[in-house]
């Protein structure tokens, strides 16, 4: 079997032992979301009983795992106890969100720092290099919760930006262009706090790949025909650093569900972030199945593409070559 | 002419010329003190055309940092190296770039020296491309190198990856021959391989050497690879030359311990075995 064969097949494994595990842990977990109505004397246990049947939570795990399963397969990823709305659409408008914010961001980020990447590690030991050093350094040591509450302090004090939210409530009838810009403008902070940190993880990577490969022997020994040192970058250097890049691309599309979920619950950003939180505290148990599922797969996914697109790339990954790095 | 352009006017007129090369390297970090290792210090040498100078000794004695001088993969603090009487030692990029062509260097490892993306073709092919040689010209040239290391023309499609150790030594001198190089710098070239390869790409050194007229500097501690290849021997220890001479005299009658060390790891019947003379 070929190697994407062989990659497809680990991928559905690997989906059906997430989802397992999912719903052993999320059963595991103590309380349940009816235990809030066990201390109201109003309800009744047999009225608890009730909805515990109605929503099939009363049946074994194994018979609830078999049910999702099927209905799983129809893209029916149960039903919501907290919204009272089937999950999937639920979490496909909030993804919605999510996917623009993390998609934005991601693109930022690689536009910035594969350029910045490569630029330090060709000046390596120059100020422009240590400069960036110590900035991704700080950026890296920080959690991003501190960056992202800082940042918000700063728009807070300054009202340079609208904290909170997706969009103003007075926009129904202006022009498209104008909504545009609102939108735009209420995504700038969480933007920019997710393109800090990411970024700082990809310098500091595309960095040390471009670092390891300007030592390669080829590259000397491309050096010493006198080719000149662009060609050396282009041609030689950038090709074979692309690996490990793509391979960290790959985790860039895995997390853009699960990535951002803790800046958009410190943002007030409207995407899965607030949701899944919710539906963990509340305990609504297939709102966090169907919200952890969701990110597995964008996760397989993210690294599914990074493999196509290394075997396309690297013909030793083709030819399963021993040196393929 | 930059004032840094020097003739060398020895009346031997040797082909490359080495005068107290000196090259430090600077080691140290954040918090521990910056220290100066001098890896070769007053180095001196010279090699006639048509000749293989040998040089010598154990594992961090400072051979291969003599090698990246000559080739200017490195640029030496003090020193200068005569390439047919112009100083290269500290000329810049651009003054560089007419004399990268007279040496070329050949790596330990055949599979890390050239790129794994690469076919064959473009292996030997890429030096020619700054010259501006055009597509047809570069594949004939390619073709003729490729038979001249023993390897078939047909293989030039292949990727290097298809192609085994000695294969790719092979094709490593072929590279190193495209721009009709004087010297070549083989830098522990024949280390990796097997003692039925190596014997192999060692005769076709030599063929060569005779067909071109090429100069070799040799980099290797394996004194029976010295004894079959080498016109004259060099010992280097702790980053100096120890001891100098003729290929017989050195192996007949060495005077530096180094020297001794070196041989006493070889039997002297396979020294001469190697060298050709009657045991």
């Amino acid at each position: 079997m070929n190697y994407l064969g062989r990659r497809l097949i680990r991928t559905v494994l690997l989906l059906v032992g997430v989802s397992v595990l999912c719903f052993l842990f999320t059963e595991m977990a103590p309380g349940s979301f009816f235990d809030d109505m066990r201390v109201n004397p109003q309800i009744s246990p047999e009225t608890i009983a009730m909805l515990r049947s109605h929503y099939g939570l009363d049946q074994p795990l194994i018979v609830r795992y078999g049910r999702w399963v099927k209905s799983a397969l129809h893209a029916d990823l149960g039903y919501s106890i907290a919204y009272n709305v089937p999950v999937a659409p639920l979490l496909w408008g909030r993804a919605q969100n999510t996917l623009l914010l993390s998609v934005t961001a991601m693109l930022l980020t690689w536009l910035i720092a594969v350029p910045l990447g490569v630029w330090t590690a060709a000046r390596r030991g120059k100020a422009l290099d240590k400069t960036t050093s110590i900035g991704v350094s700080l950026l890296v040591a920080i959690p991003e919760v501190v960056i992202a509450v800082a940042l918000l302090a700063i728009a807070v004090r300054w009202r340079v930006l609208p904290i909170g939210g997706m969009k103003s409530e007075d926009l129904d009838g202006l022009p498209l262009w104008v909504r545009i810009k609102d939108i735009a403008e209420h995504m700038l902070l969480p933007v920019i706090v997710l393109t800090l940190v990411d970024s700082a993880l990809v310098v500091r990577h595309v960095r040390a790949a471009v670092l390891e490969i300007l030592e390669a022997p080829f590259v000397q020994a491309t050096r010493g025909f006198g080719i000149s040192r662009s060609r050396v970058l282009f041609r030689h250097v950038l090709p074979a650093a692309a690996n490990p890049a793509i391979s960290l691309f790959g985790l860039s599309l895995a997390g853009l569900l699960s990535g951002s979920l803790l800046v958009e619950v410190i943002c007030g950003w409207p995407g899965l972030g607030p949701l899944i939180l919710d539906a963990t505290l509340s305990r609504d148990f297939y709102m966090v199945v169907g919200g952890i599922m969701v990110s597995t797969i964008f996760m397989l996914g993210g690294n599914l593409i990074a493999d196509i697109v290394l075997t396309v790339i690297d013909p030793r990954i083709r030819t399963g070559a021993p040196d393929a790095l | 002419m930059p004032s840094s352009l020097t003739t060398d006017v020895s009346s031997s007129n040797p082909l490359l010329r080495v005068k107290a090369l000196c090259k430090h390297y600077v080691r140290g970090h954040v918090w521990k003190k910056r220290v100066s290792i001098q890896a070769i210090n007053q180095v001196n040498f010279e090699i006639a055309a048509g000749h293989t100078l040998a040089l010598v000794g154990t594992s961090g004695s400072g051979k291969s940092t003599v090698a990246r001088c000559i080739t200017r993969l490195e640029r030496p603090e003090t020193g200068h190296i005569w390439i047919e009487g112009t100083d290269i030692a500290r000329l810049g990029s651009q003054e560089l770039s007419p004399f990268r062509r007279s040496i070329q260097m050949i790596f330990q490892d055949p599979i890390t020296s050239m790129n794994p993306r690469f076919s064959a073709a473009e292996v030997i092919e890429e030096p020619l491309l700054i010259q501006g040689r055009s597509r047809a010209e570069r594949r004939e040239i390619a073709e003729a190198l490729i038979q001249d290391v023993a390897l078939s023309p047909g293989w030039l499609d292949r990727s290097v990856m298809e192609f085994s150790g000695g294969q790719r030594q092979r094709l490593a001198i072929a590279r190193a021959l495209t721009l009709q190089p004087r010297l070549l710098v083989l830098d522990e070239a024949l280390s990796g391989l097997d003692l039925s390869t190596q014997a192999q790409i060692a005769n076709l050194l030599l063929d060569l050497q005779s067909k071109r007229c090429l100069t070799y500097l040799l980099i290797s501690h394996e004194m029976g690879l010295v004894a079959r290849m080498a016109d004259t021997v060099a010992v280097m220890a702790n980053g100096q030359i120890v001891e100098s001479g003729d290929l017989e005299q050195v192996l007949t009658d060495p005077q530096h311990m180094e020297t001794k060390n070196l041989l006493a790891s070889v039997k002297v019947t396979e020294l001469k075995l190697a060298a050709g003379a009657p045991s």
